[in-house]
C-alpha cells in the first residue's frame, strides 16, 4: 500500500505534487483547528446549559406564582378573565411539570424534582377542586381547598427554592469546572496549534526535499559534466514527472557524449596510424629505391672498372680523361655512403666540386661556380647529401637553359647560433606557386630524372628537420622569372643541435 | 549517508510530534469527558441507579448524630432492597416541623414514611391520613401508639428505665436520694417517657429504696434552651442533684459541659443517653458515669426491612425490638480506641451499640 502510494506520488507531475503537499498540510491544519474548535464550542454549549436547570426552575416558580395568583384572583372575583388566566397557567405549569424527573433515582436533585412533581400534582388537584367549588358557589368547600392548595403552594415554593439553590451550587461548581476546562482547552489549542504547525513545516521540508533532491543531484552531476568529467554515474530516475524526464535526457546525453568521444578518439588514432604508415611507406619506398639503385650497380665492380679506366687513361697520357674518371669515382663512392650517415661539411663541398666538374664535362661547357667560405668549417658535421642536391637543382632548373652566363655562388658564414649556407644562382628563378609546392614537400617531377641523384628537396628538408630536430632550416627564395634563385640552409651549432 | 541520516531524523521527529499530538488530543478528550461526568447528574438520569420505592425519613433534628446514625442504617439497608430513603426536608432551606414534613411527604406521594413518634394528636392524624393514602408508616425510637402505624422499631423503654435507674442507684450515697431525670418537654405526653419512668420506679420499688425520681421537663423547642435550663438546674448548689439522668444526646452533652463549667465534676454524677466521642471521653475521665445506648443503625435497618416486608407481603410485626445497654468506663475506652482508627477530621463519630 505504502509502495503504491509512493509510486503514485512520484509519478505525478511537479505541479500536482506541490498542490498535493500543500493540500495535505492544509487539511491537517484544518482538521486540527476544526477539532479544537469543536471541543471549544462543545465546552461553550455546556457552559450555556449549566444554568439551564436554574432558568427552568425559575420559570416553574414564576408560572406557579402566576397560577396561584390567578386562582386567588378567580376565587376573589370569579371573572372569566381570571378563570381563563388560571387555566392557561395551569396548562403551562403542567407543561413545566412534565419536564421534571418522576423516577426514584439515587440523586438528591432528582428526588427533589420528583417530590415537586408529586406535590404539584396534589396542588393542581386542590386548585382544581377549589375552582370547581367556587364555580359551584360552594364557599365553605372552596375555602378548605384554597387553604389546602395554599399550604401545598408554600411547600412547592420551598421545594422549588431549595432545589434551585442546590442546583445553583452544583451548577456554579460545574461552571467553575467548565470554565477551567475551557481555559485548559485554550491552552491545549495553543499547544496543538504549535505542534501541528511544526509538524506541517517538517512534513513540507521532508516532502519538498524529496522532490528537490533529485534536482540537486542532477545539478551537481551537470556541474561535473561541465568541468569535463564525463565519467559521472547515471542519475537514478525516480518518477515520471518533469524532473524524471530531464534526468532521463541527461543520462542519455552523457552516454552519447562518452560514446562520441570514444569514436572521435578512435578516429583520430586511426588517422594518425594511417599517416604514420604512409610516412613509413614513403621511407621504405625511398630506401627500397635506393637499395634498388644500389643493387643495380655493384660498388666494387664499378670502382674497379673506373680504376682500370683511369689507369688506361694515364697510360695513354690522357690527363683530362684520367681526372674525369677519378672525379667520377670519388662522386659515386661518396654517393654510396647512404643518407643516414652524417659527414663533414668539407666532404660535402668536395662532392659539390666533383659534381660541378662532371657536369661541366658532360655538357661541354664551363659551369661558373664559386665558393665563399667565411669561417672555419673543419669540424662541422652535417647530414650527407645536403649541398649537392641544391647545386644540382640550380644547374638543372636554374642556369641550364638560359641565354646568359649562368653563375652559382655557394657561401658559408657563421652566425651566433648557426652556420648559414647559401646557394645562389642567376638562372630563370622559380614562380611563387612552385615555391609553395616545394616548401610543402612536393617532389619536383620533371623529365630530367635521368640526370638527378634521385634525392628531392623535400627529402632534404625532412632529413634536416629530423637531424637538427628543428623546423624552417631550409628556404628557397626567388624574385620571380629570370631573377635567379637563392637557397638558404641553416645549420644550428653543436650545443643547440638536437639532431637524432 | 549524512543526507539519509538527516532524512531519518526528520521522519523520527515527525513521528514523535504525531505521537505527542495524539497524546494531547487523547488527554483533552479524556479530561473533558471526565469533567462532563461531574456535571449535575440529573441531566444524565439514565446512568443513575433507580429504586422501586421512595421512603421519607422524618427525624426530629438533622444535626443530631443519633438520628443520623438511624438514617444511615436505613439508607444502606434501602440501597440493597431497592428502597430510596430520603432524609426528608434536609435540603429545604426552611425548617419545617415534624407534622409539616409529614404533610409534605403525603403530598409527595411517597411509598413509606419512617418517623419518630411524639404522641401528638396532630401527628397521629397525619399518620392515619398517610395510611389511608396507602403509605406505609413505621415509627422508630418513640412510638405513636394511638396511630395506625404499621410497626414500631425501638428498644424496650421499661427495661431502659430499669437499667438506667440501676446505674443511677449505684451513684447515690447516704446523703443523696434524688435521681433527677430530664425529659423532653415536647414529649411530655409521650407514653414512652412514662414507660421509662415506670421502669425506673420498678427498680426502686424492688429495692424498697427511699430514693425518688425527680422528672424535669426540658423545653428543646428553642435553640440553646436545653443548655440554659440544665445550667439553671445545676447552678443552685443547695438544690444541685447528685445524680442526673439524661434521656437524649443533646441533654447529655449539655450536662457534661455544664458540670465542667461549674466545676462540680464528681459532685454531680451524670448518666447519659447515647454517645459521641466527647461523651466517651467524658466517661473515660469519670465526668460522666455511664451512658445508655441503643443500636441506632440496627434501628434504621429494621425499619426498612419492615417496610420491605409490608410492601412485599402486606403484613409486618407490630413491634420490632432493638437492643440497648449501658456503656461504662471500660467499654468507653474500647470504643474510643475504635473511633481513633476510624476518625476522619471534622466528623463527629456516632455511637454504635454492641450486639
Amino acid at each position: 500500500m505504502m509502495k503504491r502510494m509512493k509510486t503514485f506520488f512520484y509519478n505525478l507531475n511537479l505541479q500536482n505534487k506541490l498542490i498535493l503537499i500543500f493540500l495535505l498540510t492544509s487539511v491537517i491544519s484544518q482538521a486540527a483547528t476544526t477539532y479544537m474548535n469543536g471541543n471549544i464550542n462543545q465546552s461553550l454549549a455546556s457552559i450555556d446549559r449549566v444554568y439551564t436547570s436554574n432558568a427552568q426552575l425559575n420559570d416553574l416558580a414564576s408560572v406557579l406564582n402566576n397560577l396561584q395568583n390567578s386562582m386567588k384572583d378567580y376565587l376573589d372575583t370569579k371573572t372569566s378573565y381570571s378563570l381563563t388566566s388560571y387555566y392557561e397557567y395551569e396548562q403551562k405549569y403542567r407543561a413545566h411539570m412534565d419536564a421534571l424527573n418522576q423516577k426514584i433515582l439515587d440523586n438528591d436533585s432528582a428526588i427533589m424534582e420528583k417530590n415537586i412533581y408529586s406535590i404539584s400534582g396534589s396542588y393542581l388537584e386542590q386548585t382544581g377542586l377549589a375552582v370547581e367549588a367556587r364555580r359551584a358557589r360552594n364557599i365553605s368547600q372552596y375555602k378548605v381547598y384554597y387553604d389546602e392548595s395554599s399550604r401545598l403552594f408554600d411547600y412547592l415554593n420551598a421545594n422549588i427554592f431549595s432545589l434551585n439553590n442546590e442546583q445553583f451550587m452544583t451548577n456554579s461548581s460545574n461552571y467553575v469546572s467548565l470554565a477551567a476546562s475551557l481555559r485548559m482547552l485554550e491552552r491545549m489549542t495553543g499547544v496543538l496549534s504549535i505542534s501541528v504547525s511544526v509538524f506541517n513545516i517538517l512534513l513540507l521540508v521532508l516532502l519538498i526535499g524529496r522532490i528537490t533532491k533529485p534536482l540537486r543531484s542532477l545539478a551537481e552531476k551537470a556541474d561535473e559534466v561541465a568541468t569535463g568529467n564525463f565519467e559521472v554515474e547515471e542519475e537514478e530516475v525516480r518518477g515520471k514527472d518533469e524532473i524524471g524526464v530531464v534526468t532521463n535526457a541527461f543520462n542519455k546525453m552523457v552516454v552519447s557524449i562518452r560514446q562520441y568521444i570514444v569514436r572521435l578518439t578512435e578516429s583520430i588514432e586511426a588517422e594518425n596510424a594511417a599517416n604514420e604508415r604512409e610516412l613509413l611507406m614513403k621511407a621504405h619506398l625511398k630506401d627500397a629505391q635506393l637499395k634498388y639503385y644500389q643493387a643495380q650497380i655493384h660498388p666494387h665492380f664499378l670502382f674497379n672498372t673506373l680504376n682500370a679506366g683511369a689507369q688506361m687513361a694515364m697510360m695513354e697520357e690522357a690527363e683530362k680523361t684520367y681526372l674525369f674518371i677519378q672525379r667520377m669515382s670519388e662522386f659515386f663512392r661518396y654517393s654510396m655512403n647512404g643518407l643516414d650517415a652524417d659527414v663533414l661539411l668539407e666532404e660535402e663541398l668536395t662532392l659539390v666540386e666533383n659534381y660541378i666538374y662532371i657536369m661541366s664535362v658532360r655538357f661541354s661547357e664551363e659551369i661558373h661556380y664559386e665558393q665563399n667560405i667565411q669561417c672555419d668549417i673543419s669540424d662541422i658535421r652535417v647530414p650527407s647529401m645536403i649541398l649537392q642536391p641544391v647545386v644540382e637543382n640550380s644547374i638543372q632548373y636554374g642556369i641550364r637553359d638560359i641565354d646568359w652566363e649562368g653563375k652559382i655562388l655557394l657561401s658559408i658564414e657563421e652566425k651566433e647560433s648557426c652556420y648559414i649556407i647559401e646557394v645562389k644562382d642567376n638562372g630563370i628563378g622559380i614562380p611563387k606557386e612552385r615555391l609553395k609546392e616545394i616548401h610543402d614537400g612536393h617532389r619536383i617531377s620533371n623529365d630530367r630524372e635521368e640526370d638527378s641523384n634521385g634525392i628531392g628537396l623535400g627529402n632534404l628538408m625532412e632529413r634536416l628537420k629530423i637531424y637538427y630536430n628543428s623546423e624552417n632550416l631550409f628556404r628557397i627564395e626567388s624574385e620571380g622569372l629570370n631573377q635567379g634563385t637563392r637557397v638558404t640552409i641553416e645549420l644550428p651549432k653543436k650545443e643547440e643541435k638536437q639532431h637524432v | 549517508m549524512k543526507k539519509r541520516l538527516k532524512g531519518n531524523f526528520i521522519i523520527n521527529i515527525l513521528g514523535l510530534l504525531l505521537v505527542a499530538c495524539i497524546t494531547v488530543l487523547a488527554a483533552v478528550q479524556i479530561g473533558y469527558k471526565d469533567l462532563m461526568k461531574d456535571q449535575d447528574l440529573s441531566q444524565e438520569a439514565g446512568h443513575i441507579k433507580e429504586f422501586r420505592y421512595h421512603c421519607a425519613f422524618i427525624a426530629q433534628s438533622y444535626e443530631d448524630p443519633f438520628w443520623d446514625s438511624i438514617y444511615e442504617g436505613a439508607r444502606n439497608a434501602g440501597e440493597v432492597q431497592g428502597i430510596y430513603v430520603e432524609n426528608y426536608g434536609e435540603k429545604l432551606s426552611l425548617n419545617y416541623s415534624l407534622d409539616q414534613r409529614i404533610e409534605m411527604a403525603i403530598a409527595a406521594s411517597v411509598d413509606a414514611i419512617i418517623v419518630e413518634g411524639d404522641d401528638q394528636v396532630s401527628t397521629t392524624e397525619l399518620i392515619d391520613e398517610a395510611i389511608d393514602q396507602g403509605i406505609v408508616v413505621v415509627t422508630v425510637y418513640q412510638d405513636q401508639v394511638q396511630s395506625r402505624r404499621r410497626t414500631f422499631v425501638g428498644s424496650n423503654k421499661f427495661n431502659m428505665g430499669y437499667n438506667l435507674c440501676s446505674k443511677a442507684y449505684q451513684c447515690l450515697d447516704d446523703d443523696s436520694d434524688e435521681i433527677m431525670v430530664l425529659f423532653d418537654a415536647s414529649l411530655d405526653q409521650n407514653s414512652e417517657n412514662t414507660i421509662l419512668n415506670s421502669g425506673m420506679q420498678k427498680f426502686l420499688e424492688e429495692r424498697s429504696s427511699k430514693a425518688v425520681v425527680n422528672a424535669q421537663l426540658i423545653d428543646s423547642s428553642e435553640t440553646y434552651n436545653t443548655e440554659e435550663q440544665i445550667r439553671q438546674l445545676l447552678r443552685n448548689v443547695s438544690k444541685r442533684p447528685k445524680v442526673i439522668v439524661c434521656t437524649n444526646l443533646i441533654q447529655t452533652q449539655c450536662a457534661y459541659q455544664t458540670v465542667v463549667d461549674l466545676n462540680c465534676v464528681g459532685e454531680v454524677k451524670i448518666l447519659g443517653f447515647y454517645y459521641s466521642k466527647a461523651i466517651l471521653e467524658g466517661i473515660d475521665k469519670g465526668v460522666i458515669e455511664a451512658t445508655m445506648t441503643v443500636d441506632t443503625r440496627q434501628m434504621g435497618i429494621e425499619a426498612v426491612d419492615s417496610i420491605n416486608e409490608y410492601l412485599g407481603v402486606g403484613y409486618v410485626s407490630d413491634y420490632i425490638p432493638v437492643k440497648s445497654h449501658i456503656v461504662d468506663q471500660e467499654e468507653a475506652r474500647k470504643l474510643l480506641e475504635e473511633m481513633g482508627e476510624e476518625e476522619k477530621p471534622g466528623e463527629m463519630l456516632l455511637g454504635r451499640a454492641e450486639p
